[in-house]
């Protein structure tokens, strides 16, 4: 018994999505979700744009699916012009959130150098205040001590 | 005994101011620690935990149990495929899902060269997950002698041909075909999909009734 395999079939629709729309509409969804990484990677938050850019894939998906399909499925055409539309909202949102990301981190950074440093400074201040006050008392506890000890008459049990 | 007694008290208060040095030494550097913290940690980041994803097949109660084994042509059966983002970054991901035979190499090593039926695109933030629901039929089937030949497969209404033969198993008395699903990942510096050697598989049973 000879097995065989024949590979699958893939052909384009002639009336359904053509490569060159799916192309198009993959590169620009890659282009986006780049940008999207980019202003993820500066600390904003793109959970909506990723909803978003998971609306255009969808599109995508049936597209591109349409396109491996054959026979007795109706093709679904692509709707290119959207989802262009779509990553294009994205990719500007994206570096809108990018820059807002950025100086939200800027801020944020130089808040907390200033924190750090004026609070350090500041402690120290305190301590050192404390220490000298403590040190004075436990040396005049000490002189204190020294001079009960000495006073004439006096005896320690 | 007047000297030893004034030692012993000296040796009282010196130790009471050195027990001070400490106390302020260490208040000092637990607070300057402390208080640098949020500046240290724009600097220092945090080690990550084990970065992965987490690809799987759910049955049609989307539970791990109940999965179509016995598929009989012109009835619909459906599984969900799940996928989960641990690799703490949004990532694009790509499911392949193809059909194979009982010779057909499962992608272990290399994704399986047939072109996939359907493919699935989504984006997934950290930690997020997704569960797509699947419906698959057999369209066409013929079986004939100790073979069978699956000509057309529906997945999600689109239908394939695919001409896909498999021998009889006497072993397990079944028509044997594996849907796989196989993950892939897009990758920024090749700006292509990776396949991660990652897949999961449902093996199913072609028959009549």
């Amino acid at each position: 018994m000879v097995i065989y395999s024949v590979p699958l079939a893939v052909s384009a629709q002639t009336d359904g999505p053509d490569l060159q729309s799916l192309t198009t509409a993959r590169k620009a969804i890659i282009d986006a979700f780049n940008t999207v990484l980019d202003a993820e990677k500066t600390g904003a938050n793109v959970t909506e744009l990723i909803n978003q850019l998971n609306s255009a894939a969808a599109m995508l998906n049936d597209a591109e699916n349409s396109y491996l399909g054959y026979q007795n499925s109706t093709p679904a055409s692509i709707d290119q012009t959207l989802i262009l539309i779509i990553a294009q909202s994205v990719q500007t949102s994206a570096q809108k959130y990018k820059i807002d990301a950025e100086t939200a981190t800027q801020n944020y950074t130089w808040a907390s150098i200033e924190f750090s440093v004026i609070g350090s400074i500041t402690l120290l201040l305190i301590l050192n205040i404390l220490w000298q006050y403590t040190k004075k008392r436990s040396a005049a506890k000490n002189q204190q001590n020294s001079t009960g000890e000495n006073r004439p008459g006096t005896k320690r049990i | 005994m007047l000297p030893k007694t004034n030692k012993t008290q000296q040796e009282k208060t010196g130790l009471e101011q050195s027990e001070y040095k400490t106390i302020f030494l260490a208040v000092g550097l637990i607070g300057i620690l402390l208080l640098s913290y949020p500046s240290l940690i724009l600097f220092l980041k945090p080690s990550n935990d084990t970065q992965f994803s987490e690809l799987y097949l759910l049955g049609s109660d989307k539970k791990a149990q109940n999965y179509p084994f016995n598929i009989i042509p012109n009835k619909e059966y459906s599984v969900f495929a799940g996928l989960t983002n641990h690799l703490q970054k949004t990532t694009y991901y790509m499911v392949s899902i193809k059909l194979l035979n009982t010779i057909d190499p499962l992608p272990k090593q290399a994704t399986n060269p047939q072109q996939p039926l359907y493919t699935i695109r989504f984006i997934l933030a950290p930690e997020q997950k997704t569960e797509t629901l699947l419906k698959f039929s057999i369209e066409q089937l013929i079986f004939s002698n100790t073979e069978a030949t699956i000509i057309d497969f529906n997945i999600n209404g689109q239908t394939h041909q695919v001409n896909k033969s498999t021998v009889w198993d006497s072993t397990k008395s079944t028509f044997a075909y594996n849907l796989v699903f196989e993950l892939s990942i897009y990758q920024e510096n090749t700006e292509t999909f990776e396949y991660q050697n990652q897949f999961v598989s449902l093996n199913f049973n072609a028959t009549k009734s």
